[in-house]
């Protein structure tokens, strides 16, 4: 009698045992979007009358590649996308957007209430500010996020714009990716790409200004936060090809790196 | 016929040389003791006793009956060294028959005192019964019958039997009541049935006045209820003070004082209960009565003893200072008793 | 024809005979003498019926009576030289068997005289009456409640923290050796077979050892200390588990003085108030014993409660408010259709022990035992890597950080309602991250996905080996002395294991904030010996460093206990040393990271005193006083243990000073004690390690010079009142709080860079947190005589503080604040009231005499308060205030987090035993 309960006791430990720790499937792969864009990046960027904070009201939808990153800390809570027409910033305000949104994935943005604004004459889509001194501030909301933009498919990263002579830059290519080729260093504030911060000092801003032929000078202005902040910049007067994505600050041509592989040196 | 004449004056002559040896001066010890189940390993027939058999759930086997013998010779002799006198008389509860009875009185340190047994086998379900001892030399026995207790209402009501011994010591008369009165499985509804015992005792205390009031009557036992319970203060109406009592049928429970001081001769959810209790009636507490009397000597507070020496305490674990019991359950524990042993001294005053 | 006749003759005779023989009643028996039971040949037998029936004895002393009808008869035995006997004998349908009677020789009494009792050295004072003993085999009232009923706002006696109380099992001081926490984790699940235990109280003394000022408890968790039989229940509840099926055996001491137990039980199920919260536990318990003879017994025991279950994270009020319910859980998320909790306890942690047992005579006793408690513990968190904080309470997640935004606030909280992702841990996320995840950066692999969120595993598996021996020795009737030797070798690791990559395929083992801040180089490295090494699951990562210690003590108890005194003396003198040892070499710190640290050394003792006065057997005084001086704790002691073998500075020993005062009375309509208590602690060290966002880095907090005063009273009383029916109650009225200010050097983790250096924390006479300073309970118990219980009680609580962020009381953080500011930073917020109803029934039926069959019921908060606040902590950060410039102007108070009360729950337990 004994014996059948110490065993029947056993036995039923035994089988709980078996009942062990819960197993998770790996949830399925993102599905990638497909929109239909029914407006150009040109035409948004062209409602935006200087000076005033435009609401688009329309159901507007863009969609481009992704043609910057962050993974290497130049740049910071927004990303840049680009179509046929043209490139736009996204204030999309998260940080290491890389994960997420990889350069060359198609991003679509349904700009139903978003904002277009300028920030020293460069527009950017963004959220209502809610402060006098910005024009557009981040979407930044998860909710807000997920109703306006979307991702797409993934895709080859986008093949920029090779820029030889100071004619091939115009305002149209503001936002979009592209190279200065054979440009050569002409003046620096510091000879590091830009400055990490330490103890002591903050972090700060590197410019490296060049010079296309034809005398058109561009600032690869780099974040002191970006990883490679600290790497030897090139010589002054040496050559090199610089890609990037072109912005402009009021009259100031601009390039932002993302990596230093878009720096080959001549 | 000389020789006849030779060997009646050496008979007289050795009866009263034993006569003059046995009444020693000095204290008269009375002693009542349950001691927790003490059964035979044998099966007897016509009672319930098939647990306490080797085959049953105690495992009850001679090792562990010897074991608990040598724990009774061990107490009793242990309180006969306290008292420097084998006690004169002793009465104990749950023990399953006379058998058990002879082999307690045979034990090697209590052969010294001789004990004779008064015993009747009681209608208990289970086969206890209670039994008294008695040293020969020191309590000239008479007679002895067992008083049927009666529970009103309840015709099939089965318990133990009072056990009512009578004889003198000293040459005065007492009677000696053993009691093992219902236990208090039910709970507080069970009081009826020691109310029942405690009023077929008091019945039969005045019956023994009513033909002869110089009697000293004691009445021990394990009466399941604490001195201040309504069976033992209102209908035996035994009182807890000397002051209290006027006349021979009054009567006197010096555990009374005790219980309301703490001590105990049970341990219970952590309180101490007095259900062994030893009562006198005022021709004992009376010096006008007879010359022998209750005594308590000098340095004690109470007329009565609980013998709580160390040995008979648990002296580890969870229930320590609970009494060091023979089983816990079906646990053999290989120790006394659940109850503590209670004692009066008498004596003889000159 | 005549022998027909003879034949017919016979067989009628033989039928006669036959048919009275089936009807004989009587008694037979042996008559003997007392001295060694010789037969007495020629006694006589007179039984008195009508007239009178004569039996004698045969040689051998036997004797038997047939023939008499049912009844009882006095039978009277006489022989020559003998005392007549009297007996009476019960006759029923057969022939008794009385066995022995034994006659008394008639020779004269033998004396007693003085060396009959020559043995004893008793003076006739050996018969003075003792006192009553002190019976406490269950915890007294206030025990009682305050250990269960004021659990429920995780009340802490004395306001001490959960180690000072100490933990034995079978006399093994079993408290953990890093943190003195109490193990009741390592025999959870386990209660049939841990229920024999032994407590004292406060500054009392053990029978195991000194003890510290918040009692013991000894649990005897041996083959022999279990109740005899089986039991089995089953529990369904919801208020921690759902289901609880447990068995256990144990067969007592049998007669070859073998006795064993087994006892197992399953935990599984969450409760009904917090999601993610479950339990997938299992509890093992085996002991086997055998008692060699009177002198020697030996026990053998070993058990385990592997257990796995999920963790509950605190939140906001603001959080708790969004979502309407006070039991928000941020620590899981959706996966696979199942709620999967980030944070998962997972221990195995099997203890084996020997005792011995050695009494050889009455006064003395020795005990000696062996223990071994190995095993892993572990507890799951997400780690992530420059991808975004996946916890959804993140302070950024929250409407609270748009408090300038409206319009986002809005959002936010729409979010959180709206989408079960945004309100949880969004899995999807984090595993679609890391399958995209081919990265180029340091350590990479090519082709294989690294993950940048994983789960990791925080282990700390002991090894720990107790050895004791204790001997007792009975000095006099009432004097008792007790001494023991101990030693304890403890070595712990403690390390990180990659538990799942979610997704990804491999991890690099650097240090990110190392990498953030230098990008590359021997420094971000985490253990140099294995330079970017690459990590799967199961693999050790991150940090691996072992904890040495060792402790050695002697101590002694004297007690004494004559007349209406008892009093004792305890002292206890001992070494504790330990050390770390690294196993990586950090790459920040390549010369202090690997190998041993120095050895601490501590010197500790502990010296107590006692006194009762029983002024008679129901009322009793008694009070006590210690000092101790204990070794800080291996966890409190190195500046930061994951990386580097410093060690905090200013480490020194901690030193209490208690006394209590006592009274306790018990009569039939009350019991009650009443208790005052005075303790200081000095010198108390704490290290707390956080992530800075101001200096965005993870710190090091170390505290040293922490004093408090913990005093109050304490009741706790018991009411027949009538019938089964009593009244129970317990007060606890105390105040505990801090009496210095402490010194704080906050340095960062992987720079040894220092942040604040010797800053005061500004927090004397704040009060110490985490229990309900007020406490009181009042109820009402019936129990019936056919065992039905129904009790019912009502709780108030008050005087609950937050757990304090030191960094709110420097100096530091009250730069730029204007005084009521500062009173804002500074205050330290204290719980409302609570009022709690509980009640509870039970019955259980006795079926044929042996089987025991039963339920017990219990409801806890039966009006479902949902708004009691139970706990909570300031969080440690500091919101940083700049102005339009981007200037620093001043600091202000995160949100503090809170945990809550459960509503309605019940316990419903059936058992069986037999």
């Amino acid at each position: 009698m004994k014996k059948i309960y110490i065993s029947l006791a056993l036995i039923a430990a035994a089988l709980l045992g078996q009942a062990c720790s819960e197993k998770f499937e790996n949830p399925a792969p993102f599905e990638p979007v497909t929109l239909t864009p029914n407006i150009t990046i040109k035409d948004l960027k062209a409602r935006y009358v200087s000076g005033t904070p435009y609401e688009i009201n329309d159901s507007l939808v863009i969609g481009g590649k992704v043609n910057s990153t962050d993974e290497f800390g130049n740049f910071y809570r927004s990303f840049y996308i680009q179509d046929a027409t043209g490139g736009i910033e996204v204030k999309i305000g998260k940080t290491t957007l890389y994960n997420e949104y990889k350069e060359g994935q198609t991003v679509y943005v349904k700009a139903r209430h978003l904002f277009l604004g300028a920030y020293g004459g460069m527009v950017q889509l963004g959220e209502k500010s809610a402060e006098a001194r910005y024009e557009t501030s981040y979407i930044e909301t998860d909710l807000r996020i997920k109703e306006t933009i979307f991702r797409g498919a993934t895709g080859a990263k986008v093949v920029p714009a090779q820029l030889t002579t100071s004619s091939d830059i115009h305002n149209g290519l503001l936002g979009t990716l592209v190279t200065l080729k054979n440009a050569k260093l002409v003046k620096q504030n510091m000879t590091t790409w830009a400055r990490k911060a330490t103890p002591e000092l903050e972090a700060g801003y590197g410019e490296q200004t060049f010079e296309l032929e034809g005398g058109t000078r561009v600032v690869v202005r780099t974040s002191g936060y970006a990883k490679f902040a600290n790497q030897p910049a090139p010589a002054l007067y040496s050559y090199a090809d610089v890609t990037g994505v072109l912005t402009k600050f009021n009259s100031t041509w601009q390039l932002a790196l993302n990596s230093l592989e878009g720096v080959v040196l001549k | 016929m000389k020789k006849i004449y030779t060997l009646i004056l050496l008979i007289t002559a050795a009866t009263a040389i034993s006569a003059a040896l046995s009444a020693q001066p000095g204290r008269i010890p009375i002693v009542f003791y349950n001691v927790e189940n003490v059964f035979d390993t044998l099966k007897s027939p016509g009672v319930l006793d098939e647990e306490f058999t080797p085959a049953g759930p105690y495992t009850w086997n001679s090792q562990k009956y010897y074991k608990k013998m040598a724990n009774l010779e061990e107490v009793f002799y242990k309180i006969a060294a306290t008292a420097q006198a084998f006690p004169a008389v002793i009465g104990v509860s749950e023990i399953e028959n006379r058998n058990v009875l002879e082999d307690i009185v045979a034990l090697p340190k209590l052969a010294k005192a001789s004990y004779q047994i008064v015993h009747y086998d009681s209608p208990d379900a289970r086969g206890i019964d209670v039994a008294l001892f008695y040293r020969p030399d020191v309590f000239k026995y008479e007679g002895s019958a067992p008083i049927r207790v009666k529970v009103e209402g309840r015709p099939d009501f089965k318990t133990r039997d009072i056990l009512m011994t009578w004889g003198t010591i000293e040459g005065e008369k007492f009677y000696f009541f053993v009691c093992h009165w219902p236990s208090r499985r039910g709970g507080s509804e069970s009081e009826f049935s020691r109310v029942s015992a405690a009023m077929t005792s008091r019945r039969a205390i005045d019956s023994v006045l009513a033909v002869n009031p110089d009697a000293k009557i004691v009445l021990m036992g394990d009466l399941n209820d604490d001195p201040v319970d309504k069976s033992i203060f209102e209908t035996l109406d035994a009182r807890g003070s000397i002051k209290d009592l006027d006349k021979p049928s009054d009567l006197f429970n010096p555990f009374y004082e005790m219980f309301k001081k703490g001590y105990g001769t049970l341990g219970y959810q952590d309180s101490w209960n007095i259900f062994d209790n030893m009562i006198v009636n005022q021709n004992l507490v009376n010096p006008k009565a007879g010359k022998v009397h209750l005594y308590k000597p000098d340095y004690n507070k109470f007329w009565g003893n609980i013998f709580n020496k160390p040995f008979l305490l648990n002296p580890s674990g969870q229930f320590k200072n609970y009494p060091y019991r023979t089983y816990v359950g079906t646990n053999f524990q290989g120790g006394y008793s659940d109850h503590l042993p209670v004692y009066i001294y008498l004596v003889k005053s000159e | 024809m005549k022998i027909k006749a003879a034949f017919i003759l016979f067989a009628f005779l033989a039928l006669t005979s036959l048919t009275l023989e089936a009807q004989e009643r009587g008694v037979k028996g042996k008559v003997v003498n007392r001295e060694g039971r010789v037969p007495i040949p020629g006694a006589k037998i007179t039984v008195k019926l009508d007239s009178e029936i004569v039996a004698e004895t045969t040689k051998e002393g036997e004797f038997s009576l047939v023939g008499i009808p049912a009844g009882t008869y006095n039978i009277t035995i006489t022989a020559p030289d003998f005392q007549p006997l009297q007996m009476s004998v019960k006759i029923d349908d057969f022939v008794k068997d009385i066995n022995f009677i034994t006659l008394v020789s008639d020779a004269p009494a033998q004396t007693v005289d003085a060396a009959t009792f020559a043995e004893f050295d008793t003076d006739l004072a050996g018969d003075a009456q003792s006192m009553p003993v002190i019976l406490s085999s269950s915890k007294d009232v206030y025990e009682n409640i305050a250990g269960y009923k004021f659990g429920a706002m995780r009340f802490k006696n004395r306001g001490y923290e959960t180690g000072t109380q100490g933990i034995y099992l079978n006399g093994v001081y079993f408290n953990d050796a890093l943190n003195g926490y109490s193990p009741w984790s390592l025999w959870t699940g386990l209660n049939e077979a841990t229920r024999n235990q032994e407590s004292t109280t406060g500054i009392a003394i053990s029978d195991f050892g000194v003890g510290g000022v918040n009692g013991t408890t000894n649990i005897n968790a041996r083959a022999s200390q279990m109740r005899k039989g089986y039991r089995f229940s089953v529990v369904n509840a919801t208020d921690s588990y759902r289901y609880r099926i447990m068995g256990t055996y144990a067969s007592g001491e049998q007669d070859n003085g073998w006795s064993y137990a087994l006892s197992a039980s399953a935990r599984l199920g969450g409760n009904a108030w917090v999601n993610g919260l479950y339990y997938n536990a299992f509890a093992y318990f085996g002991s086997v014993e055998k008692k060699f003879n009177d002198q020697h017994r030996l026990a053998l025991t070993i058990f385990a409660s592997p257990t796995e279950r999920g963790a509950q994270g605190s939140s906001t009020q603001e959080v708790y408010d969004m979502i309407g319910s006070n039991y928000y859980n941020p620590n899981w998320g959706w996966q696979d259709g199942k709620i999967r909790n980030s944070r998962v306890r997972n221990n195995n942690e099997p203890v084996a022990m020997l005792n011995y047992f050695f009494k050889p005579n009455e006064k003395l006793d020795f005990t000696a035992a062996l223990s071994y408690r190995f095993g892993s513990n572990g507890y799951s968190a997400l780690d992530w890597y420059d991808a975004p904080d996946p916890r959804p309470d993140y302070y950024r997640n929250l409407p609270s950080y748009y408090e300038s935004d409206p319009y986002k606030a809005a959002y936010i909280r729409e979010g959180w309602l709206s989408d079960w992702n945004i309100r949880q841990i969004n899995w999807d996320r984090i595993y679609n991250i890391n399958y995209n995840n081919y990265s180029t950066g340091t350590g990479s692999i090519a082709g294989e996905k690294r993950s940048q969120y994983v789960l990791e595993e925080r282990h700390i598996d002991q090894q720990d080996i107790n050895a004791k021996i204790q001997a007792g020795y009975q000095l006099s009737d009432f004097s008792k002395l007790n001494a023991g030797a101990e030693y304890r070798w403890n070595t712990t690791s403690h390390y990180k294991k990659m538990k799942d990559l979610l997704g990804g395929e491999y991890w690099v083992d650097i240090d990110k904030f190392a990498e953030r801040d230098f990008a590359s180089g021997d420094v971000i490295q985490n253990d140099l010996n294995n330079p970017n090494r690459v990590i799967r699951e199961g693999d050790k990562y991150g940090y691996y460093y072992k904890g040495h210690v060792r402790n050695a003590k002697l101590w002694f108890t004297y007690k004494y206990n004559k007349k209406n005194i008892e009093a004792y003396v305890a002292g206890e003198g001992g070494q504790t040393t330990f050390w770390r040892e690294g196993m990586y070499r950090k790459g920040m710190f390549p010369n202090n990271s690997y190998g041993n640290s120095e050895k601490l050394n501590f010197l500790t003792f502990t010296a107590k005193a006692g006194f009762t006065y029983k002024i008679d057997g129901n009322n009793m005084v008694y009070a006590n006083a210690a000092y101790l001086q204990t070794a800080p704790f291996f966890q409190e002691s190195f500046m930061s243990p994951r990386t580097r073998n410093s060690v905090v500075p200013n480490l020194t020993t901690e030193k209490t000073f208690s006394a209590d005062i006592n009274y306790s009375v018990k009569l039939p309509f009350l019991k009650m004690r009443v208790t005052g208590f005075y303790t200081k602690i000095q010198d108390q060290t704490r290290l707390i390690s956080f992530y800075d966002d101001i200096n965005r880095s993870f710190t090091n907090f170390a505290m040293s010079g922490i004093d408090q005063i913990n005093t109050g009273v304490e009741m706790g009383f018991s009411v027949p009142i009538w019938g089964g029916i009593s009244a129970e109650g317990a007060v606890s009225y105390g105040l505990y709080k801090y009496s210095s200010n402490p010194f704080v050097t906050q340095t960062v983790d992987n720079s040894e860079a220092i942040i604040l250096e010797n800053e005061r924390v500004y927090w004397k006479d704040y009060k110490i947190s985490g229990t309900p300073q007020t406490a009181i309970n009042i109820g009402l118990d019936y129990r019936s005589p056919d065992y039905l219980f129904a009790g019912i009680d009502m709780s108030f609580f008050d005087a609950s503080y937050i757990d304090m962020n030191p960094i709110y009381r420097t100096d530091f953080a009250h730069i730029g604040l204007t005084p009521d500011e500062s009173k804002i930073l500074s205050k330290q917020e204290m719980f409302g009231s609570a009022i709690v109803l509980s009640a509870n029934i039970g019955k259980s039926w006795y079926i044929f005499k042996n089987y025991n069959i039963g339920f017990s019921l219990e409801v806890k908060n039966l009006l479902n308060t949902q708004t009691v606040k139970t706990g909570g902590y300031e969080q440690m950060r500091l919101k940083v205030n700049e102005d339009a410039n981007g200037t620093v102007m001043n600091y202000s108070r995160f949100d503090s987090k809170y945990f809550y009360m459960y509503g309605t729950t019940y316990y419903l337990n059936l058992y069986f035993r037999f």
